[in-house]
């Protein structure tokens, strides 16, 4: 009978190899996250001395009695769902456009104009974003100006601040998601295209009950992925609004931001916790409603 | 027409339509640069 020791030692090249990245997501992928919660249980005050006291849920309380917070979590949810049917919307209907017979020339530099923003540093990015939205000096105005359409108020108004972050960020992380679905449309049986022709489906039809069901995959990936980004939405809201104008962009990852700038750890790690779980507890369903889906 | 022709089939006014929006979409992803 071999014990677990002896089973260890037995694949010993196996653990020495898995070791510095186990290592490296402990100390700077876990570790982190267990002291973070840890903190949430603490007062503010004493959250960094080596004793803290331990106050229970009192900061989770108190963030769930600020309003402030849960209007933040409220902008949260509608961004996200807003953002992860556009992003994905978008990038299945260019990755269709990319893959599909009617462009014969350009689908290349298409793919590249759409890949090149996720692989530019997204602040730099984002830094040209604000600029494009200015009001006085933008490109987007300038040019509404001259073919003599209203101005876009950009990024000073709330619902326009809402839409303009969700357009630089489309433009961050489309070309992903649209890479993701390439990559699925390519690998389809297209045998089963011609067999659903030959016995007289529409092009709707082959869309609809042949394509479309292979593409599962994809729509399932890019759900979760898209879901996790966009619920964390932090670097764009830093560099193009802070939150403002008056909170109007101000998502949970941000306020938790500034509260842990002010120094209040104990909420701002409270409001970190309440979004790790909602993250988890919204991608492992959405994980499980896919493995049915595709078991059936 | 074999069917292989039949599946890759696209109509005119479809093509330049779906140029015209890949080249719209193809600028303003680059515009930023």
């Amino acid at each position: 009978m071999t014990t677990t020791l002896e089973t260890v030692w037995h694949n010993r090249i196996f653990y020495l190899f898995v070791l510095p990245f186990a290592a490296l997501t402990i100390l700077f992928g876990i570790w982190p996250i267990v002291l973070s919660i840890t903190v949430s249980f603490t007062a503010s005050a004493t959250a960094l001395r080596p004793s803290p006291t331990y106050v229970g849920f009192a900061n989770y309380a108190a963030i769930f009695a600020d309003p402030a917070f849960l209007a933040s979590l409220l902008r949260t949810f509608l961004y996200t769902a807003a953002a992860v049917v556009v992003n994905v919307g978008f990038a299945f209907g260019m990755a269709v456009l990319i893959d599909s017979p009617l462009l014969k020339r350009g689908g290349l530099l298409l793919r590249l104009a759409l890949f090149l923003p996720v692989v530019t540093p997204d602040v730099a990015g984002y830094v040209v974003w604000r600029w494009l939205y200015d009001r006085s000096f933008g490109a987007i105005n300038a040019l509404l100006d001259t073919i003599g359409l209203p101005a876009f108020a950009g990024l000073t108004t709330g619902p326009t601040a809402m839409i303009s972050l969700l357009i630089a960020e489309l433009w961050h992380h489309a070309g992903f998601y649209m890479l993701i679905f390439h990559a699925n449309l390519a690998i389809r049986d297209r045998a089963l295209e011609e067999a659903a022709h030959v016995d007289g489906a529409t092009a709707w039809q082959r869309w609809r009950y042949v394509i479309l069901p292979q593409l599962k995959p994809a729509f399932i990936i890019n759900t979760v992925y898209a879901l996790i980004q966009f619920l964390k939405t932090f670097t764009v809201v830093v560099v193009m609004t802070k939150g403002g104008p008056n909170a109007a962009t101000n998502f949970v990852s941000y306020y938790a931001y500034q509260l842990f700038d002010q120094g209040r750890y104990g909420e701002a790690t409270a409001m970190a916790s309440v979004l790790f779980l909602i993250v988890i507890g919204v991608s492992l369903s959405i994980y499980r409603l896919g493995d049915k889906e595709v078991a059936r | 027409m074999s069917a292989d022709a039949q599946l890759t089939r696209v109509s005119r006014p479809l093509q330049v339509a779906a140029y015209a929006c890949a080249g719209l979409v193809g600028l303003a992803f680059l515009y930023p640069y």
